[in-house]
């Protein structure tokens, strides 16, 4: 509800996302017929605000509530209480049907390049789904074969299967197919835990390539403090469901104030 | 990988289509060669047995008793002289009745109890799971004899019999399969990628599962055959003027002794059928499979 006419699609001031008092709780079966579901809570009520254009790290260990966070943010799962809003509109509880356009807005990278390729299907119709799912009009093989090539797979690779390709590639491919339908938010849930630490830093520069060129927002969640120190411009800290600590990625890792930050950063080993 | 320029981009053939990779594959493949063939043959003697066969099956001739192979009688004849050939032939719709009647009524059983101790809420999923154990302590043979003392032994109560304990066992099977798919990343990454729940369980989720119901179906063919021949000899399948493979097994087995020609042929068609559908299955099962057919291609 901007005055100025001229105003663009994002209002300036509103955060691309906002997560307003989130949170998760699982419900697991019950041990036996007498008692209690046991209820864990993956999430603790969360306030959260992607800027626009911003590379946000999320760093916390395995269990600390971040690929809860990343399928709430992206309306994969829908919270406990509070609500999600993207470009201001609340997008939790909303249908599938309903959010067609935030699916338009919002690209996705999974932990684990070997589950998140659909088996039967070729890397070419991978990268095209998102455009054929939206109903993306034109030369969609020219866009995935564009896609391909900034990521560094040649053509060829469109006629190829996941299992015939390594890990790196794959995660290529993810990256590859989060990014055709040019959204304005990349959100990548341990995009390069799974890779092998040479792989992992070309990927990383890509990524950080891409985003200049394309010019999207990026959510990158890792429990690594070198991923997140490398490309995000501000980080938020979780343990155990909760964000403990946030800030500039500078401020955050010079002069850690939480005490759970300061045993995350002892606890890595240093290369320089 | 080093195209830095966009000419390169045109360059690309713009699709080298061969005809269809599992089509290649499964010309290849020696159990789809062996079960296609099987099946075909068996499909072409039901349908042939309408039009035309070598004598007439019923007709029993007290002169042509145990007649061994020859030109006249291709597999002799039995202990009432009727051409074995002939009833064979006619006994295969029997058994091809059998098979696809319950292959279809064991998908629907199967695929729908699946799909609902899978997909849906926890309440109803859980409970379809307990039944499903429930169901599946009934025996085939229970089941229709069961069936059979209420409407009279028929084919049809060979097949609801069969289909249905099938099915409950294919319920059973692809259970866990079905949801080991849906909770894959690849089903949530198709949902990111802007699929509705329908399109995102035609591309991803079927696809991915439909190989478990291929074997299980062309297994349960297999034993639609077999408990054809086993609830017929005992009485509650085909009636007594309906040929049938099993029928016949039940009819010429206590002259094993005697004339052991006549039983081999019965015995020799069900045992080939049943091998076929098994292997036709895995056939499918593994062409159908990119991970089986390509080998992969080595990168550096």
């Amino acid at each position: 509800m901007s005055t100025t006419p001229a105003s663009p699609r994002v209002t300036p001031g509103t955060p691309l996302v906002e997560l307003r008092g989130v949170s998760r709780d699982y419900t697991l079966p019950r041990a036996n017929l007498f008692t209690r579901p046991a209820v864990t809570h993956a999430l603790a009520p969360t306030t959260l605000a992607v800027q626009s254009g911003e590379a946000l790290g999320v760093i916390g260990e395995s269990g600390s509530g971040k690929s809860t966070l990343v399928r709430l943010l992206t309306a994969l799962d829908t919270p406990t209480s509070g609500e999600v809003l993207f470009d201001g509109q609340v997008v939790s509880g909303r249908s599938d049907a309903s959010l067609r356009w935030l699916r338009r807005e919002v690209g996705v990278v999974f932990q684990d390049p070997y589950a998140s390729l659909d088996p039967r299907m070729t890397v070419g119709r991978i990268v095209a789904e998102p455009l054929v799912a939206l109903g993306v009009d034109g030369d969609r093989r020219g866009r995935v074969r564009e896609m391909l090539r900034l990521l560094g797979l040649g053509p060829e690779f469109g006629d190829r299967y996941p299992h015939e390709l390594s890990g790196g590639q794959r995660q290529r491919v993810a990256i590859a197919r989060a990014l055709v339908h040019r959204p304005k938010l990349l959100v990548g849930d341990e995009p390069l835990s799974a890779l092998d630490v040479t792989v992992r830093a070309s990927i990383l520069d890509l990524v950080g390539t891409l985003k200049q060129d394309l010019g999207f927002t990026l959510v990158l969640v890792s429990h690594d403090i070198g991923v997140v120190a490398r490309l995000c411009d501000r980080v938020v800290v979780m343990t155990e469901g909760e964000v403990v600590e946030q800030g500039a990625t500078d401020t955050v890792l010079a002069a850690p104030q939480h005490a759970y930050t300061r045993r995350l950063l002892a606890s890595v080993p240093t290369l320089d | 990988m080093s195209e830095q320029n966009p000419p390169r981009l045109e360059a690309v053939p713009r699709r080298p289509r061969r005809s269809p990779r599992w089509l290649a594959a499964f010309v290849r493949h020696p159990s789809a060669i062996y079960g296609s063939t099987v099946i075909v043959l068996l499909l072409a003697g039901a349908a042939l047995s309408y039009v035309w066969t070598p004598y007439d099956p019923q007709r029993a001739n007290p002169y042509d008793q145990w007649l061994a192979p020859s030109f006249e009688h291709l597999l002799g004849t039995d202990n009432i002289g009727r051409d074995i050939f002939s009833v064979l032939l006619v006994g295969a719709r029997v058994t091809v009745g059998v098979a696809v009647g319950s292959a279809l009524v064991a998908a629907v059983v199967g695929i729908g109890l699946a799909a609902l101790g899978a997909l849906t809420a926890r309440w109803l999923r859980e409970g379809v799971a307990v039944l499903v154990d429930v169901l599946i302590a009934f025996p085939t043979l229970l089941i229709a004899m069961m069936l059979a003392s209420a409407f009279g032994g028929s084919l049809l109560v060979v097949v609801l019999a069969v289909g249905f304990s099938f099915g409950v066992n294919i319920g059973r099977v692809s259970r866990p399969e079905l949801r080991r798919v849906r909770r894959a990343d690849f089903v949530l990454a198709g949902r990111a990628a802007g699929r509705g729940p329908v399109r995102n369980l035609t591309t991803h989720l079927l696809p991915n599962v439909a190989p478990v119901f291929i074997v299980q179906l062309s297994w349960a063919m297999a034993v639609a055959i077999l408990a054809e021949a086993g609830l017929s000899y005992l009485g509650y399948g085909a009636p007594s003027n309906t040929p049938s493979w099993g029928r016949m097994l039940a009819e010429l087995q206590s002259y094993i002794g005697i004339h052991p020609w006549s039983v081999l042929w019965p015995g020799l068609a069900i045992t080939l059928t049943v091998l076929a559908f098994n292997l036709l299955g895995d056939a499918i099962r593994d062409v159908t499979d990119p991970r089986l057919t390509r080998a992969p291609v080595v990168t550096a």
